[in-house]
């Protein structure tokens, strides 16, 4: 597995840790699922700092012989980030006309609020990042 | 040679060598014209096209 793979993967994790830990900040879990919610915190911060660590530990030991990114590196990382522009663009779009909607339609089911849309923008940010690296990952099995 | 070796002349990781090698990944033209120069052949001794 070569450096450029062990980033995507740790990135990946990270970004869904994150997501998580922040969703269930905002939003928090069902009243079912309440039971476990410390337990699930505790696993995200868990997963995060596991990230961290391998991605620390690889930056410190770096050989200097060998070639850190080449051009299979670039190409796969472009078709990631293709993937998430087209999954950022249309959650915007959904997002903006989703609000423009609300402004006809009364009880949209969602409130519109200014917090709301920060929360779904953040949420979307971090959505994007998992997209980009699980597409990476796939990429980098295939090819 | 090894993959490695390869990889550290041509300026790629070992695991662009290794997927060029299982015919997974198609190399840029910069990449194929550098392999072809460091073991000393024509390109299209390294390189065809599959019909």
């Amino acid at each position: 597995m070569s450096k450029q793979e062990i980033y995507a993967w740790t990135s990946l994790l990270s970004s869904i840790a994150i997501l998580g830990f922040y969703g269930i900040t905002v939003y928090g879990l069902p009243e079912s699922l309440s039971g476990i919610e410390s337990d699930l915190t505790s696993l995200f911060v868990k997963v995060f700092l596991f990230a961290f660590v391998v991605e620390l530990a690889i930056g410190l030991f770096k050989s200097k012989d060998q070639v850190e990114k080449d051009e299979r590196d670039n190409l796969i990382a472009g078709k990631g980030f293709r993937n998430a522009y087209y999954f950022l663009n249309a959650g915007l779009i959904l997002l903006i006309s989703q609000i423009a909607l609300g402004q006809f339609v009364e009880n949209a089911g969602i409130a519109f609020t200014l917090p709301n849309i920060m929360h779904m923008l953040v949420g979307a940010l971090f959505f994007a990042s998992i997209i980009n690296r699980a597409t990476q990952i796939y990429f980098y099995q295939r090819m | 040679m090894t993959q490695a070796e390869l990889a550290e002349k041509v300026d790629a990781t070992r695991q662009t060598i290794n997927a060029i090698e299982a015919a997974k990944y198609s190399p840029s033209l910069e990449l194929a014209l550098k392999i072809a120069d460091t073991f000393d052949v024509p390109i299209g001794d390294v390189f065809w096209l599959e019909k």
